[in-house]
């Protein structure tokens, strides 16, 4: 018995859909640091963000920032619900203002719903809850989500005892270097490489529902690469250790901007930029 | 050239079927056999349509009423009902799933089927469970002592029957080669985006002659399907991928009985294992789900002539169920009928957890008459349902708190009536109506992902229409169809919803068209019909929210197929047409600076639809007679054989600014043979 086979498959199925998602081709958020990165509700924390373009880093002066006090949906998929895509009463203006979280925060978007009978918000992976902020500027919209200390509400009373004198509020990972070369020749294969200190990769405890206990459990870091021009071989890297590294392929001439923003996975993050000139 | 020659022969064969040539069969039942809408097909003439691969049940999807399904999903949409409301049997056995790797292929052999029976709506009062239609598939005891071997490039298959003493017993088993074949030929990209199919199945079935018109029959079936699509796992930040997997299996007994009197009894029992699970993740964000259920069903039914143009049936039906569950991630993933999501949109971030056991028993006694007077016939029938549901947790349960179980105890009477008049030998009018109830899914009764207290949900069904005999082999048919929804679980919209409320029982639907069919009629060597579907289907999920379409609707589809026999070859051909399913349109994007990535944002629901489907099949087989009762048969079978770039979904770039579409399948050609000893 024989079969033969002719298959006159197509090569690919999924389309070409555009420029890279590293690429700067347009005002573009890409960083939003708050300090401290997770705050008890009505709290205060200052965001720094970092907007950039084409031509480089943009003027924030002007950015518009507000928070968001509706709660995602069960009807909604996504991060943010879409109640904070529409018209939001302004709260700050400006680079790195400081904002008060919502005094009910928790009640809003974590742990403590308004009654029993309601239902609670569910945490993320790491067990954390966010109040979503977002900021304006240049057109470009993004949405930044601040940590918020809610009490562990799933667990048994000496579980949830035990998982607050362990837990310690997530702080931003600090980037200690981030290096390449700032005169390169055209089409030339650039190594860039993004570091960060010790402490930066912070291990916290997590409560595991499937199995009723904490878990302590280690960070993992995560880059986000950008370029004005040329072409990086990766949008974001993951890394376990104190580095991460990323090819540049250098663009045909012109002065090019290269940032890295390191993430960590409870929300914190810290940024740095690189400029390199193409030489023809 | 080839495909040059397969179209000339298409267009002989619609020829022949316009010059009425004598001495043509049937293809699709011209008569309502079972039921007033239902149409049904012979195994024997489904494995030559093009586009089943030679496989009877496949050619199921091409049935009138049922929508053209999405490539890779092989589900069953039937006039406006979701793929989950269609109840899908193997000789009165339930089954989860008819078909293999999304469809390409069945769970039975050909060789085991007489025929498949749809009743899209309407069904009498032995059937219920199903706020859709029904779909049967009818199994043909062996009977000629035969050895069979089959090999494409979607999976190898053998089967034999035999001698057994004064029994008859069939085995057969299908491995798929799909995987092994196309995987190295396909892109990554492709792979990437249409992960393989691995599957088996294996089915026994053994006859057993009692007395004089009593036979039993052992079933055994089991089936697996497994894919799995991993991408990037290097890297914990990005690496993203799915997997799933099904086994089931249901061993049955099938006793039925033809009395002297003209009186005839049917009794199924069967017990079966399912194992469905399915897993996806992106980054840190994952949804998993397992479910291991283990059911029971037993249905009995008498039917007697009472006096002349008269008679009764009733019996009883019974299924039950005992379902653990296992689900862990977001609750948006995976998306249900009703959700406004994009292809390629990530898990949600959200991480819940719950693990619950349903028990669930539905069982009902039913009768129903068929009287006759001159040319009317009056169908009443009743069905008296009874619906049992535990459920382990009425709410969240923590380390702290013992769960609270939840019992529900559900009764409903369900009235069916069907009429038919026949003023003449060719013109034949009908109606029906009938309640139907579908208990709630078990995996919707999880206190965290879905609602425990959830009930069951209703349909009404109403269809009426005509069907008329013309030059005695051609038959056109109409039907036009209502089906009204009510109490569908639906997702909370509640900015807080109520504890262990994730869904609300508040949903509503409705769907109606009209169909029509002309078949051809007759016992020549051509065979063929043309179909045509104008339907629209509604959901609304709140009181207050507006009306939508539903995720499935497709308001014209268009099928026409034929096959002909010529000496030892078989040519066939069938020409698609669908409209694209409804799709929520991608307005905008923010960029979610935690995750690190653009998050869309959508326009109104299912406000926009994926372009037209236009597929043209075409298959060629040849059986070489080997003498002494063998013979090798061999098919080749060109799907979409124009090349038209069908879209199978929008696909978006990752900051959603710029949409394109995911094309179906290019044209695919099969190469075949099937070996009989």
């Amino acid at each position: 018995m024989k079969s033969a086979l002719l298959v006159a498959l197509a090569a690919a199925c999924a389309p070409d859909l555009g420029p890279p998602d590293f690429l700067v081709d347009r005002p573009r958020v890409i960083a939003v640091q708050s300090v401290p990165p997770e705050v008890a509700p009505g709290a205060s924390a200052a965001f720094h963000l970092l907007a950039v373009g084409p031509s480089g880093p943009l003027d924030v002066s002007s950015a518009g920032w507000a928070f968001c006090t509706a709660p995602l949906p069960l009807t909604e998929s996504g991060t943010v619900a879409s109640a904070c895509e529409g018209t939001l009463p302004q709260i700050a203006l400006g680079a790195a203002p400081s904002i008060a979280t919502s005094p009910d925060a928790c009640g809003l978007f974590g742990s403590v719903p308004s009654s029993v009978a309601r239902r609670p918000r569910n945490p993320d992976a790491t067990g954390g809850y966010f109040q979503p902020v977002r900021v304006q500027v240049s057109g470009a919209t993004a949405f930044a989500q601040e940590r918020l200390l809610c009490p562990l509400t799933q667990a048994s009373l000496s579980v949830s005892l035990d998982f607050q004198r362990r837990y310690t509020p997530n702080q931003n990972p600090v980037i200690t270097a981030f290096s390449g070369p700032t005169e390169v020749s055209a089409g030339q294969q650039v190594l860039l490489t993004i570091s960060w200190d010790q402490g930066s990769v912070e291990t916290y405890p997590v409560f595991d529902p499937a199995h009723l206990q904490i878990v302590d459990t280690a960070e993992v870091m995560t880059v986000s690469w950008y370029a004005t021009a040329g072409t990086l071989l990766q949008d974001r890297s993951g890394a376990t250790g104190l580095s991460a590294t990323n090819t540049w392929i250098a663009p045909s001439s012109g002065t090019v901007f290269l940032w890295a923003v390191l993430h960590d996975s409870r929300g914190g993050l810290d940024m740095a930029s690189l400029q390199a000139t193409v030489a023809q | 050239m080839k495909k040059a020659t397969s179209l000339a022969l298409l267009f002989c064969a619609f020829g022949a079927l316009a010059q009425s040539e004598p001495g043509l069969e049937a293809n699709i039942e011209g008569e309502r056999k079972r039921e007033p809408a239902a149409t049904g097909i012979q195994a024997a003439e489904a494995k030559d349509l093009a586009g089943a691969h030679g496989d009877a049940v496949v050619a199921a999807q091409m049935l009138p009423g049922v929508a053209r399904e999405p490539v890779g999903s092989g589900q069953i949409v039937v006039w406006g009902a979701a793929p989950n409301e269609t109840r899908l049997l193997i000789d009165g056995i339930e089954v989860p799933a008819l078909y293999h790797g999304g469809g390409l292929r069945s769970v039975v052999p050909t060789e085991l089927v007489r025929r498949i029976d749809l009743a899209p709506a309407a069904f009498g009062a032995q059937w219920g469970r199903a706020l859709g239609g029904v779909l049967d598939v009818e199994i043909a005891g062996p009977e000629v002592t035969s050895s069979r071997v089959a090999v494409d490039p979607l999976d190898a298959h053998a089967s034999v029957t035999a001698d057994a003493g004064d029994n008859q017993v069939f085995a057969g088993a299908r491995y798929s080669l799909l995987d092994r074949i196309l995987g190295p030929v396909l892109s990554e990209t492709s792979r990437e985006v249409f992960p393989l199919p691995r599957y088996w199945d294996a089915q026994l079935v053994g006859t057993v002659p009692l007395r004089e018109g009593e036979k039993l029959e052992l079933l055994l079936f089991g089936s697996s399907d497994s894919s799995l699509r991993d991408v990037g796992g290097s890297d914990p930040s990005t690496a993203r991928g799915d997997s799933s997997q099904s086994r089931w299996g249901r061993l049955g007994l099938r006793y039925k009985r033809l009395l002297d009197d003209g009186a005839d009894t049917t009794v199924v029992a069967w017990i079966g294992d399912d194992l469905q699970s399915a897993g996806t993740f992106t980054g840190p964000a994952f949804a998993n789900q397992t479910s291991w259920a283990q059911s029971a069903g037993l249905r009995a039914a008498y039917r007697t002539p009472l006096v002349e143009g008269a008679d009764l049936t009733f019996g009883a039906d019974g299924l039950f169920t005992r379902a653990h569950l296992r689900r862990s991630g977001s609750l948006a993933t995976p998306a249900r009928e009703g959700d406004v999501t994009a292809f390629g949109e990530p898990p949600g971030v959200d991480v819940a957890f719950d693990d619950w056991t349903v028990q669930q028993s539905d069982f009902a006694l039913f009768v129903q008459s068929e009287l006759t007077f001159g040319a009317f016939t009056l169908t009443p029938g009743f069905r008296f349902v009874v619906i049992a549901t535990d459920v382990s947790a009425l709410f969240p349960t923590g380390p702290s708190s013992a769960p609270i179980g939840s019992s529900q105890l559900e009764p409903f009477a369900e009235p069916r009536l069907q009429v038919s008049f026949r003023p003449t030998d060719a013109l034949r009018l009908f109606a029906a109506g009938g309640l139907h109830h579908q208990a709630a899914a078990p995996e919707d009764l999880s206190a965290a992902f879905g609602a425990p207290s959830l009930t069951s949900s209703s349909a009404l069904h109403f269809t009426g229409g005509a069907s008329y005999r013309a030059l005695t082999r051609m038959t056109f048919e109409t039907v036009g169809y209502l089906r009204l929804l009510s109490d569908l679980p639906t997702r909370s919209n509640l900015p807080t919803p109520v504890l262990a409320q994730a869904f609300v029982q508040q949903g509503t639907g409705r769907s109606y068209g009209a169909q029509l069919v002309a078949r051809w009629q007759g016992g020549g060597p051509l065979s063929g019909f043309v179909s045509a579907l104008i339907s629209r289907s509604e959901r609304q999920d709140q009181p207050a929210s507006a009306t939508r379409l539903f995720d499935f609707d497709q308001p014209l589809s268009l099928t026409a197929a034929a096959s002909y026999k010529w000496g030892s070859n078989v040519f066939g051909a069938r020409l698609r047409y669908a409209s694209g399913f409804p799709r929520t349109p991608v307005t905008g994007s923010f960029f979610d600076v935690q995750q690190g990535r653009e998050e869309p944002i959508f326009g109104a629901q299912n406000s926009e639809r994926l372009p037209a489907f236009v597929a043209l099949d075409l298959s060629a087989a040849h059986t070489f007679d080997l003498g002494a009762g063998r013979s090798l048969r061999v098919y080749l079978e060109v799907e979409n054989a124009t090349a038209h770039e069908n879209a199978e979904e929008f696909v978006y770039s990752s900051d959603w600014s710029n949409r394109g579409v995911l094309q179906g399948l290019p044209p695919l050609a099969l190469l075949g043979a099937e070996l009989v000893l």
